[in-house]
Protein backbone atom coordinates (compact mmCIF):
# COMPACT_ATOMS: atom_id res chain seq x y z
CA UNK A 1 0.00 0.00 0.00
CA UNK A 2 1.32 3.47 -1.24
CA UNK A 3 0.73 6.79 -0.42
CA UNK A 4 1.03 9.51 -2.77
CA UNK A 5 1.85 13.18 -2.26
CA UNK A 6 2.34 16.47 -4.77
CA UNK A 7 4.65 19.33 -3.52
CA UNK A 8 3.56 23.18 -4.80
CA UNK A 9 2.99 21.15 -7.97
CA UNK A 10 2.48 23.60 -11.04
CA UNK A 11 1.33 22.89 -14.52
CA UNK A 12 1.60 24.91 -17.53
CA UNK A 13 0.32 24.41 -20.80
CA UNK A 14 2.00 26.29 -23.86
CA UNK A 15 -0.21 26.78 -26.61
CA UNK A 16 0.86 29.14 -29.59
CA UNK A 17 2.57 31.26 -27.20
CA UNK A 18 0.15 31.41 -24.90
CA UNK A 19 1.37 29.84 -21.32
CA UNK A 20 -1.97 28.70 -19.67
CA UNK A 21 -1.88 28.13 -15.62
CA UNK A 22 -3.75 24.81 -15.33
CA UNK A 23 -2.59 24.51 -11.46
CA UNK A 24 -1.35 26.52 -9.36
CA UNK A 25 0.97 25.60 -6.36
CA UNK A 26 -1.12 22.55 -5.29
CA UNK A 27 -0.01 20.48 -2.39
CA UNK A 28 -2.15 17.48 -1.20
CA UNK A 29 -0.92 14.25 0.73
CA UNK A 30 -2.91 11.40 0.52
CA UNK A 31 -2.51 8.59 3.35
CA UNK A 32 -2.28 5.27 2.55
CA UNK A 33 -5.60 3.38 2.24
CA UNK A 34 -7.47 6.90 2.33
CA UNK A 35 -10.26 7.51 -0.23
CA UNK A 36 -10.16 11.24 -1.27
CA UNK A 37 -12.53 12.84 -3.10
CA UNK A 38 -11.67 15.99 -5.72
CA UNK A 39 -14.17 18.11 -6.53
CA UNK A 40 -13.79 20.91 -8.26
CA UNK A 41 -15.90 22.95 -11.31
CA UNK A 42 -15.24 22.10 -14.86
CA UNK A 43 -11.93 23.74 -15.77
CA UNK A 44 -10.48 23.52 -12.70
CA UNK A 45 -7.42 21.51 -13.82
CA UNK A 46 -8.99 18.09 -11.83
CA UNK A 47 -8.10 15.75 -14.33
CA UNK A 48 -4.86 17.13 -14.87
CA UNK A 49 -4.01 16.30 -11.12
CA UNK A 50 -4.78 12.92 -11.64
CA UNK A 51 -3.03 12.63 -14.86
CA UNK A 52 0.12 14.20 -12.67
CA UNK A 53 -0.75 11.23 -10.36
CA UNK A 54 -0.65 8.62 -12.87
CA UNK A 55 2.82 9.64 -14.21
CA UNK A 56 0.78 10.48 -17.44
CA UNK A 57 1.83 13.91 -17.30
CA UNK A 58 4.68 15.56 -16.06
CA UNK A 59 4.63 18.85 -13.60
CA UNK A 60 5.90 21.93 -14.46
CA UNK A 61 7.02 22.63 -11.33
CA UNK A 62 7.16 20.85 -8.06
CA UNK A 63 7.26 17.34 -7.37
CA UNK A 64 4.81 13.83 -7.13
CA UNK A 65 5.97 11.47 -5.04
CA UNK A 66 4.63 7.99 -4.11
CA UNK A 67 6.01 6.49 -0.98
CA UNK A 68 8.36 9.69 -0.68
CA UNK A 69 9.52 8.59 -4.37
CA UNK A 70 9.28 10.82 -6.70
CA UNK A 71 7.78 9.52 -9.84
CA UNK A 72 9.03 8.99 -13.38
CA UNK A 73 6.41 8.25 -15.31
CA UNK A 74 3.39 5.45 -15.24
CA UNK A 75 3.56 2.71 -12.68
CA UNK A 76 1.79 -0.73 -11.88
CA UNK A 77 1.58 0.66 -8.58
CA UNK A 78 -1.32 2.86 -9.98
CA UNK A 79 -4.26 1.76 -11.54
CA UNK A 80 -6.35 4.63 -13.38
CA UNK A 81 -9.94 3.98 -14.23
CA UNK A 82 -11.38 6.61 -16.67
CA UNK A 83 -14.80 8.00 -17.00
CA UNK A 84 -15.16 6.88 -20.72
CA UNK A 85 -14.17 3.37 -19.84
CA UNK A 86 -11.23 2.73 -22.27
CA UNK A 87 -11.52 -0.80 -22.74
CA UNK A 88 -10.43 -2.55 -26.04
CA UNK A 89 -13.38 -2.74 -27.92
CA UNK A 90 -11.87 -5.51 -30.25
CA UNK A 91 -11.71 -7.66 -26.99
CA UNK A 92 -14.07 -9.84 -24.49
CA UNK A 93 -14.55 -8.33 -20.98
CA UNK A 94 -11.92 -11.00 -19.88
CA UNK A 95 -9.84 -10.20 -22.72
CA UNK A 96 -9.67 -6.64 -21.58
CA UNK A 97 -8.68 -7.91 -18.11
CA UNK A 98 -6.51 -9.90 -19.09
CA UNK A 99 -4.91 -7.21 -21.60
CA UNK A 100 -3.83 -5.01 -18.39
CA UNK A 101 -2.42 -8.30 -16.71
CA UNK A 102 -0.24 -8.88 -19.32
CA UNK A 103 0.50 -5.02 -19.89
CA UNK A 104 1.97 -5.58 -15.87
CA UNK A 105 3.82 -8.71 -16.79
CA UNK A 106 1.74 -11.40 -15.56
CA UNK A 107 2.49 -14.41 -17.01
CA UNK A 108 0.01 -16.23 -19.50
CA UNK A 109 -0.69 -18.95 -17.37
CA UNK A 110 -1.89 -16.89 -14.25
CA UNK A 111 -3.73 -13.99 -16.71
CA UNK A 112 -6.84 -16.61 -17.29
CA UNK A 113 -7.14 -17.41 -13.69
CA UNK A 114 -7.11 -14.24 -12.37
CA UNK A 115 -9.12 -12.00 -14.84
CA UNK A 116 -11.91 -14.63 -14.22
CA UNK A 117 -11.55 -14.08 -10.26
CA UNK A 118 -11.67 -10.38 -10.69
CA UNK A 119 -14.54 -10.27 -13.30
CA UNK A 120 -16.36 -12.30 -10.23
CA UNK A 121 -15.78 -9.93 -8.04
CA UNK A 122 -17.16 -7.12 -10.21
CA UNK A 123 -20.08 -9.89 -10.71
CA UNK A 124 -19.39 -9.84 -14.27
CA UNK A 125 -18.22 -13.85 -14.10
CA UNK A 126 -21.58 -14.34 -16.51
CA UNK A 127 -20.40 -11.78 -19.04
CA UNK A 128 -16.34 -12.93 -19.48
CA UNK A 129 -17.26 -13.90 -22.96
CA UNK A 130 -18.96 -10.50 -24.29
CA UNK A 131 -17.30 -7.58 -25.88
CA UNK A 132 -17.62 -4.05 -24.57
CA UNK A 133 -20.83 -2.85 -27.06
CA UNK A 134 -22.76 -5.97 -25.70
CA UNK A 135 -22.39 -4.63 -22.27
CA UNK A 136 -24.36 -1.64 -20.18
CA UNK A 137 -22.62 1.61 -19.13
CA UNK A 138 -22.67 0.10 -15.46
CA UNK A 139 -21.03 -3.62 -16.67
CA UNK A 140 -18.53 -1.39 -19.08
CA UNK A 141 -17.19 0.25 -15.95
CA UNK A 142 -17.65 -2.70 -13.70
CA UNK A 143 -14.97 -4.35 -16.58
CA UNK A 144 -12.29 -1.45 -16.13
CA UNK A 145 -12.34 -1.52 -12.71
CA UNK A 146 -11.77 -5.34 -12.53
CA UNK A 147 -8.86 -4.40 -15.13
CA UNK A 148 -7.36 -1.91 -12.74
CA UNK A 149 -7.87 -4.33 -9.51
CA UNK A 150 -6.86 -6.93 -11.37
CA UNK A 151 -3.05 -6.03 -11.22
CA UNK A 152 -3.02 -5.35 -7.42
CA UNK A 153 -2.11 -1.73 -7.44
CA UNK A 154 -1.50 0.10 -4.28
CA UNK A 155 -3.19 3.12 -5.56
CA UNK A 156 -6.33 3.73 -7.57
CA UNK A 157 -7.07 6.79 -9.19
CA UNK A 158 -10.46 7.32 -10.54
CA UNK A 159 -11.38 10.38 -12.67
CA UNK A 160 -15.08 10.64 -12.96
CA UNK A 161 -15.67 7.24 -13.20
CA UNK A 162 -19.41 7.23 -12.39
CA UNK A 163 -20.13 10.35 -14.18
CA UNK A 164 -21.83 8.94 -17.42
CA UNK A 165 -24.09 6.44 -15.57
CA UNK A 166 -27.43 6.81 -15.18
CA UNK A 167 -28.45 7.66 -11.16
CA UNK A 168 -29.19 4.14 -10.04
CA UNK A 169 -26.51 2.30 -11.41
CA UNK A 170 -24.08 5.24 -10.33
CA UNK A 171 -25.49 4.98 -6.39
CA UNK A 172 -25.41 0.64 -6.87
CA UNK A 173 -21.36 1.03 -8.51
CA UNK A 174 -20.91 3.48 -5.27
CA UNK A 175 -21.98 1.10 -3.03
CA UNK A 176 -19.87 -1.82 -4.95
CA UNK A 177 -16.76 0.71 -4.79
CA UNK A 178 -16.90 1.21 -1.11
CA UNK A 179 -17.34 -2.77 -0.28
CA UNK A 180 -14.30 -3.21 -2.55
CA UNK A 181 -12.19 -0.35 -0.92
CA UNK A 182 -13.07 -2.07 2.56
CA UNK A 183 -11.71 -5.46 1.45
CA UNK A 184 -8.50 -4.62 -0.43
CA UNK A 185 -7.62 -1.18 1.66
CA UNK A 186 -6.48 0.66 -1.61
CA UNK A 187 -5.56 3.88 -1.35
CA UNK A 188 -8.31 5.66 -3.77
CA UNK A 189 -7.73 9.99 -5.31
CA UNK A 190 -11.29 9.72 -6.75
CA UNK A 191 -12.59 12.82 -8.75
CA UNK A 192 -15.92 13.86 -9.23
CA UNK A 193 -18.15 16.99 -9.95
CA UNK A 194 -21.06 15.28 -7.96
CA UNK A 195 -21.07 16.88 -4.23
CA UNK A 196 -23.31 13.69 -3.50
CA UNK A 197 -20.70 11.25 -4.43
CA UNK A 198 -17.83 12.97 -3.03
CA UNK A 199 -19.45 13.01 0.37
CA UNK A 200 -20.75 9.65 0.06
CA UNK A 201 -17.74 8.29 -0.90
CA UNK A 202 -14.71 9.91 0.45
CA UNK A 203 -13.14 10.12 3.92
CA UNK A 204 -11.83 13.43 3.19
CA UNK A 205 -12.86 15.60 0.41
CA UNK A 206 -10.73 18.42 -1.36
CA UNK A 207 -12.63 20.85 -2.88
CA UNK A 208 -10.77 22.97 -6.26
CA UNK A 209 -11.27 26.51 -7.24
CA UNK A 210 -10.40 27.27 -11.12
CA UNK A 211 -8.46 30.18 -12.58
CA UNK A 212 -5.75 29.14 -12.39
CA UNK A 213 -6.64 25.47 -10.65
CA UNK A 214 -5.64 25.50 -7.04
CA UNK A 215 -6.67 23.91 -3.52
CA UNK A 216 -9.63 25.76 -2.13
CA UNK A 217 -10.56 23.72 1.35
CA UNK A 218 -10.05 19.97 2.41
CA UNK A 219 -12.82 18.45 4.14
CA UNK A 220 -12.85 15.52 6.50
CA UNK A 221 -15.76 14.04 6.30
CA UNK A 222 -17.26 12.29 9.75
CA UNK A 223 -18.93 9.36 7.75
CA UNK A 224 -16.44 7.43 8.50
CA UNK A 225 -17.70 4.72 10.96
CA UNK A 226 -20.71 4.01 9.49
CA UNK A 227 -21.97 0.49 9.01
CA UNK A 228 -21.61 -0.85 5.48
CA UNK A 229 -25.10 -0.48 3.45
CA UNK A 230 -26.16 2.38 5.71
CA UNK A 231 -27.43 5.17 3.81
CA UNK A 232 -25.89 8.85 5.45
CA UNK A 233 -27.26 10.60 3.03
CA UNK A 234 -30.27 11.67 4.41
CA UNK A 235 -28.59 12.62 7.93
CA UNK A 236 -28.55 16.02 8.83
CA UNK A 237 -24.66 16.48 8.70
CA UNK A 238 -24.59 15.54 5.49
CA UNK A 239 -26.87 17.77 4.22
CA UNK A 240 -25.23 20.85 6.74
CA UNK A 241 -21.88 19.47 4.48
CA UNK A 242 -23.52 19.65 1.22
CA UNK A 243 -24.65 22.89 1.89
CA UNK A 244 -21.17 24.11 2.71
CA UNK A 245 -19.78 22.45 -0.19
CA UNK A 246 -22.17 24.21 -2.91
CA UNK A 247 -21.10 27.42 -1.36
CA UNK A 248 -17.59 26.67 -2.11
CA UNK A 249 -18.17 25.99 -5.43
CA UNK A 250 -20.48 28.80 -6.60
CA UNK A 251 -18.03 31.30 -4.49
CA UNK A 252 -14.95 30.10 -5.96
CA UNK A 253 -16.02 29.78 -9.66
CA UNK A 254 -18.35 27.63 -10.14
CA UNK A 255 -19.93 27.38 -13.80
CA UNK A 256 -21.65 30.25 -15.27
CA UNK A 257 -24.97 27.53 -15.67
CA UNK A 258 -24.76 26.61 -12.35
CA UNK A 259 -22.76 23.01 -13.15
CA UNK A 260 -22.86 23.03 -9.73
CA UNK B 1 -21.66 -7.29 -6.91
CA UNK B 2 -25.18 -7.12 -6.30
CA UNK B 3 -27.31 -9.02 -7.82
CA UNK B 4 -30.19 -6.58 -8.76
CA UNK B 5 -27.90 -4.53 -10.92
CA UNK B 6 -26.76 -7.09 -12.75
CA UNK B 7 -30.30 -8.28 -13.28
CA UNK B 8 -31.28 -4.92 -14.51
CA UNK B 9 -28.23 -4.48 -16.90
CA UNK B 10 -28.88 -7.66 -18.33
CA UNK B 11 -31.98 -6.59 -19.72
CA UNK B 12 -29.98 -3.91 -22.11
CA UNK B 13 -30.44 -6.22 -25.50
CA UNK B 14 -26.79 -7.00 -26.74
CA UNK B 15 -26.42 -6.37 -30.20
CA UNK B 16 -24.37 -9.15 -31.96
CA UNK B 17 -25.93 -12.02 -29.69
CA UNK B 18 -29.36 -12.23 -31.57
CA UNK B 19 -29.75 -10.71 -34.72
CA UNK B 20 -33.62 -11.38 -36.28
CA UNK B 21 -32.38 -11.84 -39.67
CA UNK B 22 -30.12 -14.49 -38.42
CA UNK B 23 -33.21 -16.29 -36.69
CA UNK B 24 -35.65 -16.08 -39.83
CA UNK B 25 -33.03 -17.41 -41.90
CA UNK B 26 -32.61 -20.77 -40.23
CA UNK B 27 -36.28 -20.40 -39.64
CA UNK B 28 -37.21 -20.07 -43.29
CA UNK B 29 -34.73 -21.28 -45.86
CA UNK B 30 -37.10 -20.50 -48.96
CA UNK B 31 -37.64 -16.88 -47.62
CA UNK B 32 -33.94 -16.41 -47.75
CA UNK B 33 -33.21 -17.93 -51.14
CA UNK B 34 -36.07 -15.97 -52.82
CA UNK B 35 -35.12 -12.60 -51.15
CA UNK B 36 -31.37 -13.22 -52.10
CA UNK B 37 -32.10 -15.14 -55.21
CA UNK B 38 -34.53 -13.13 -57.61
CA UNK B 39 -32.68 -10.23 -59.22
CA UNK B 40 -29.77 -12.60 -59.59
CA UNK B 41 -32.36 -15.23 -61.49
CA UNK B 42 -34.01 -12.00 -63.13
CA UNK B 43 -30.64 -10.61 -64.82
CA UNK B 44 -29.91 -14.28 -65.90
CA UNK B 45 -33.66 -15.01 -67.47
CA UNK B 46 -32.90 -11.81 -69.38
CA UNK B 47 -29.30 -12.14 -70.59
CA UNK B 48 -31.14 -15.65 -71.98
CA UNK B 49 -34.27 -13.86 -73.56
CA UNK B 50 -33.16 -10.84 -75.27
CA UNK B 51 -30.54 -12.34 -77.34
CA UNK B 52 -33.15 -14.99 -78.37
CA UNK B 53 -35.84 -12.40 -79.36
CA UNK B 54 -32.94 -10.08 -81.08
CA UNK B 55 -33.47 -7.72 -78.99
CA UNK B 56 -29.55 -7.41 -79.16
CA UNK B 57 -27.31 -9.24 -81.17
CA UNK B 58 -27.05 -13.01 -80.54
CA UNK B 59 -23.28 -12.92 -82.23
CA UNK B 60 -21.96 -9.90 -79.93
CA UNK B 61 -24.32 -10.88 -77.02
CA UNK B 62 -24.81 -14.57 -76.98
CA UNK B 63 -27.53 -16.00 -74.68
CA UNK B 64 -26.89 -17.00 -71.27
CA UNK B 65 -26.70 -20.77 -71.66
CA UNK B 66 -23.90 -20.85 -74.50
CA UNK B 67 -22.15 -18.64 -72.32
CA UNK B 68 -22.35 -20.87 -69.70
CA UNK B 69 -21.97 -24.11 -71.87
CA UNK B 70 -18.40 -22.63 -73.27
CA UNK B 71 -17.41 -21.66 -69.50
CA UNK B 72 -18.44 -25.08 -68.26
CA UNK B 73 -15.75 -27.17 -70.67
CA UNK B 74 -12.89 -23.83 -70.51
CA UNK B 75 -13.56 -24.65 -66.24
CA UNK B 76 -13.19 -28.49 -67.17
CA UNK B 77 -10.52 -28.13 -69.88
CA UNK B 78 -8.23 -26.37 -67.34
CA UNK B 79 -8.09 -23.19 -69.50
CA UNK B 80 -9.80 -20.57 -67.60
CA UNK B 81 -8.29 -21.97 -64.02
CA UNK B 82 -4.78 -21.88 -65.35
CA UNK B 83 -5.81 -18.07 -66.32
CA UNK B 84 -7.45 -17.26 -63.70
CA UNK B 85 -4.66 -18.46 -61.26
CA UNK B 86 -1.77 -16.10 -63.03
CA UNK B 87 -4.34 -13.19 -62.48
CA UNK B 88 -4.28 -14.18 -58.67
CA UNK B 89 -1.04 -14.70 -57.93
CA UNK B 90 -0.17 -11.29 -59.19
CA UNK B 91 -3.04 -9.42 -57.43
CA UNK B 92 -2.71 -11.40 -54.44
CA UNK B 93 1.47 -10.83 -54.52
CA UNK B 94 0.83 -7.12 -55.43
CA UNK B 95 -1.76 -6.74 -52.34
CA UNK B 96 0.29 -8.47 -49.84
CA UNK B 97 3.32 -6.16 -50.92
CA UNK B 98 1.15 -3.18 -50.39
CA UNK B 99 -0.10 -3.88 -47.64
CA UNK B 100 3.53 -4.24 -46.19
CA UNK B 101 4.68 -1.06 -47.10
CA UNK B 102 1.43 0.80 -46.73
CA UNK B 103 0.50 0.18 -43.31
CA UNK B 104 3.79 1.42 -41.31
CA UNK B 105 4.40 3.35 -43.60
CA UNK B 106 0.27 4.60 -42.55
CA UNK B 107 1.38 4.68 -38.83
CA UNK B 108 4.62 6.60 -38.90
CA UNK B 109 2.83 9.35 -41.19
CA UNK B 110 0.07 9.45 -38.27
CA UNK B 111 2.37 9.75 -35.63
CA UNK B 112 5.04 12.11 -37.17
CA UNK B 113 3.65 15.69 -37.73
CA UNK B 114 6.96 16.01 -39.60
CA UNK B 115 6.82 13.25 -41.84
CA UNK B 116 3.24 13.53 -42.72
CA UNK B 117 4.02 17.47 -43.60
CA UNK B 118 6.95 16.47 -45.81
CA UNK B 119 5.31 13.45 -47.74
CA UNK B 120 1.88 14.66 -48.32
CA UNK B 121 2.17 16.68 -51.22
CA UNK B 122 4.09 13.60 -53.30
CA UNK B 123 1.59 11.38 -51.72
CA UNK B 124 -1.15 13.74 -52.79
CA UNK B 125 0.19 14.45 -56.82
CA UNK B 126 0.71 10.00 -57.00
CA UNK B 127 -2.73 9.37 -55.56
CA UNK B 128 -3.95 11.86 -58.01
CA UNK B 129 -1.82 10.21 -60.83
CA UNK B 130 -4.48 6.98 -62.45
CA UNK B 131 -2.35 3.88 -62.33
CA UNK B 132 -3.54 3.49 -65.85
CA UNK B 133 -2.08 6.54 -66.96
CA UNK B 134 1.04 5.21 -65.74
CA UNK B 135 0.76 1.90 -67.50
CA UNK B 136 2.56 2.86 -70.62
CA UNK B 137 5.55 3.90 -68.41
CA UNK B 138 5.47 0.85 -66.23
CA UNK B 139 5.48 -1.11 -69.73
CA UNK B 140 8.44 0.76 -71.00
CA UNK B 141 10.37 0.38 -67.87
CA UNK B 142 9.83 -2.82 -66.52
CA UNK B 143 8.55 -4.74 -69.33
CA UNK B 144 5.77 -6.73 -70.19
CA UNK B 145 6.57 -9.79 -67.27
CA UNK B 146 5.65 -10.12 -64.32
CA UNK B 147 7.36 -7.29 -62.32
CA UNK B 148 6.00 -4.74 -64.09
CA UNK B 149 2.26 -6.05 -63.66
CA UNK B 150 2.84 -6.88 -59.82
CA UNK B 151 4.03 -3.26 -59.43
CA UNK B 152 1.16 -2.02 -61.27
CA UNK B 153 -0.91 -4.07 -58.91
CA UNK B 154 1.24 -2.50 -55.95
CA UNK B 155 0.99 0.92 -57.01
CA UNK B 156 -2.91 0.45 -57.35
CA UNK B 157 -3.32 -1.03 -54.17
CA UNK B 158 -1.22 0.96 -52.02
CA UNK B 159 -3.04 3.89 -51.68
CA UNK B 160 -6.58 3.39 -50.59
CA UNK B 161 -4.59 1.27 -47.61
CA UNK B 162 -2.12 4.32 -46.92
CA UNK B 163 -5.40 6.43 -46.14
CA UNK B 164 -6.92 3.70 -44.91
CA UNK B 165 -4.29 3.23 -42.58
CA UNK B 166 -4.32 6.78 -41.88
CA UNK B 167 -7.28 7.49 -40.93
CA UNK B 168 -7.58 4.26 -38.88
CA UNK B 169 -5.24 5.40 -37.09
CA UNK B 170 -5.82 9.13 -36.14
CA UNK B 171 -9.25 8.02 -35.36
CA UNK B 172 -8.03 5.77 -32.82
CA UNK B 173 -9.72 7.16 -29.32
CA UNK B 174 -7.25 8.66 -27.05
CA UNK B 175 -8.44 7.05 -23.92
CA UNK B 176 -7.30 3.73 -25.45
CA UNK B 177 -3.93 5.25 -25.64
CA UNK B 178 -4.31 7.04 -22.53
CA UNK B 179 -5.13 3.55 -20.38
CA UNK B 180 -2.33 1.97 -22.05
CA UNK B 181 0.08 4.41 -20.86
CA UNK B 182 -0.91 4.57 -18.25
CA UNK B 183 -0.46 0.59 -17.40
CA UNK B 184 2.88 1.38 -18.75
CA UNK B 185 2.81 0.00 -22.14
CA UNK B 186 6.46 1.05 -23.99
CA UNK B 187 5.73 3.51 -27.71
CA UNK B 188 5.98 0.22 -29.31
CA UNK B 189 3.67 -1.77 -27.28
CA UNK B 190 1.09 0.86 -27.68
CA UNK B 191 1.20 0.55 -31.99
CA UNK B 192 1.37 -2.88 -31.29
CA UNK B 193 -1.30 -3.33 -28.79
CA UNK B 194 -3.51 -0.77 -28.70
CA UNK B 195 -3.04 1.32 -32.08
CA UNK B 196 -2.99 -0.94 -34.93
CA UNK B 197 -5.80 -3.54 -33.03
CA UNK B 198 -8.15 -0.79 -32.99
CA UNK B 199 -7.98 1.03 -36.40
CA UNK B 200 -7.85 -2.22 -37.98
CA UNK B 201 -11.51 -2.12 -39.16
CA UNK B 202 -10.30 0.59 -41.05
CA UNK B 203 -7.42 -0.51 -42.45
CA UNK B 204 -9.35 -3.69 -43.59
CA UNK B 205 -11.89 -1.63 -45.26
CA UNK B 206 -8.68 -0.20 -47.37
CA UNK B 207 -7.52 -3.51 -48.07
CA UNK B 208 -11.00 -4.33 -49.19
CA UNK B 209 -11.35 -1.51 -51.76
CA UNK B 210 -7.44 -1.76 -52.47
CA UNK B 211 -8.52 -5.52 -53.80
CA UNK B 212 -10.84 -4.02 -56.40
CA UNK B 213 -8.14 -2.09 -57.12
CA UNK B 214 -5.65 -4.36 -57.54
CA UNK B 215 -8.28 -6.25 -60.13
CA UNK B 216 -9.14 -3.00 -62.13
CA UNK B 217 -5.22 -2.23 -62.71
CA UNK B 218 -4.34 -6.18 -63.38
CA UNK B 219 -7.02 -7.01 -66.40
CA UNK B 220 -5.66 -3.36 -67.97
CA UNK B 221 -1.95 -4.62 -67.86
CA UNK B 222 -2.73 -8.06 -69.13
CA UNK B 223 -4.63 -6.79 -72.00
CA UNK B 224 -1.74 -4.47 -72.74
CA UNK B 225 0.96 -7.36 -73.15
CA UNK B 226 0.84 -10.86 -71.28
CA UNK B 227 0.62 -14.50 -71.90
CA UNK B 228 -1.73 -15.55 -68.87
CA UNK B 229 -4.05 -14.44 -67.39
CA UNK B 230 -7.93 -13.42 -67.33
CA UNK B 231 -7.31 -9.56 -68.94
CA UNK B 232 -5.36 -11.67 -71.43
CA UNK B 233 -7.75 -14.39 -72.33
CA UNK B 234 -10.67 -11.59 -72.15
CA UNK B 235 -8.93 -9.54 -74.39
CA UNK B 236 -7.27 -12.49 -77.27
CA UNK B 237 -10.58 -14.24 -77.12
CA UNK B 238 -12.59 -10.86 -78.19
CA UNK B 239 -9.63 -10.25 -81.32
CA UNK B 240 -10.06 -14.18 -82.19
CA UNK B 241 -13.90 -13.54 -82.10
CA UNK B 242 -14.54 -15.88 -80.00
CA UNK B 243 -17.46 -14.33 -78.44
CA UNK B 244 -18.50 -16.92 -76.14
CA UNK B 245 -14.70 -17.48 -74.27
CA UNK B 246 -14.83 -13.55 -73.92
CA UNK B 247 -17.79 -14.03 -71.89
CA UNK B 248 -16.32 -16.57 -70.25
CA UNK B 249 -13.53 -14.91 -69.00
CA UNK B 250 -15.35 -11.83 -68.16
CA UNK B 251 -17.91 -14.24 -65.62
CA UNK B 252 -14.83 -15.68 -64.31
CA UNK B 253 -13.55 -12.37 -63.50
CA UNK B 254 -16.86 -12.02 -61.80
CA UNK B 255 -16.26 -15.34 -59.35
CA UNK B 256 -12.87 -14.34 -58.96
CA UNK B 257 -13.89 -10.76 -57.25
CA UNK B 258 -16.56 -12.11 -55.78
CA UNK B 259 -14.59 -15.09 -54.34
CA UNK B 260 -11.71 -12.89 -52.86
CA UNK B 261 -13.69 -10.28 -51.76
CA UNK B 262 -16.22 -12.89 -49.51
CA UNK B 263 -12.71 -14.65 -48.35
CA UNK B 264 -11.66 -11.51 -46.98
CA UNK B 265 -14.75 -10.55 -44.93
CA UNK B 266 -14.89 -14.24 -44.06
CA UNK B 267 -11.16 -13.86 -42.76
CA UNK B 268 -12.30 -10.40 -41.34
CA UNK B 269 -14.86 -11.66 -39.48
CA UNK B 270 -12.93 -14.37 -37.83
CA UNK B 271 -10.13 -12.49 -36.86
CA UNK B 272 -12.32 -10.06 -35.13
CA UNK B 273 -12.13 -7.02 -37.48
CA UNK B 274 -15.38 -6.76 -38.78
CA UNK B 275 -18.62 -7.14 -37.44
CA UNK B 276 -21.41 -9.88 -38.66
CA UNK B 277 -23.48 -7.50 -39.84
CA UNK B 278 -20.83 -6.28 -42.88
CA UNK B 279 -22.51 -7.79 -45.49
CA UNK B 280 -19.83 -9.85 -47.65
Amino acid sequence: MSSITLQNVTQTYTRRDDAQVVLRDVSLSVETGEFLCVIGPSGCGKSTLLELMAGLERPSRGQVLVDGRVIEGPGRGRGVVFQQYALMPWLTALGNVEFGLAAAGYSRRVRRQRALEFLDLVGLAEYASRHPDELSGGMKQRVAIARSLAISPDILLMDEPFGALDPETRETLQDELLRLWRATGHTVVFITHDIDEALYLGRRVMVMARGPGRVAAVIDVPFADRPAGADVRTLPRFIELRQQLRGMLHDRGGDAHGHL
Amino acid sequence: MATSESVRTMARPAGRIASPRAARGAAYPAVVALKYGTMPALLILIWEIAPRLNLVSPVFFPPFSVVAHTAWSLLLSGVLPRHAMASVGRAGAGLMLATALAVPLGVGISASRLLSDMLSPVLEAFRNTSPLALLPAFTLVLGIGEVSKVTMVVYATFWPILLNTIAGVRGVDRVLVKAGRAMGLSRVQLVTRIVLPAAMPTIFTGIRLAMSAAFLVLIAAEMNGARAGLGFFVNSAQANFQIPEMYSGILALSAVGLFFNGALVLLGRRIGVLRKSVAP
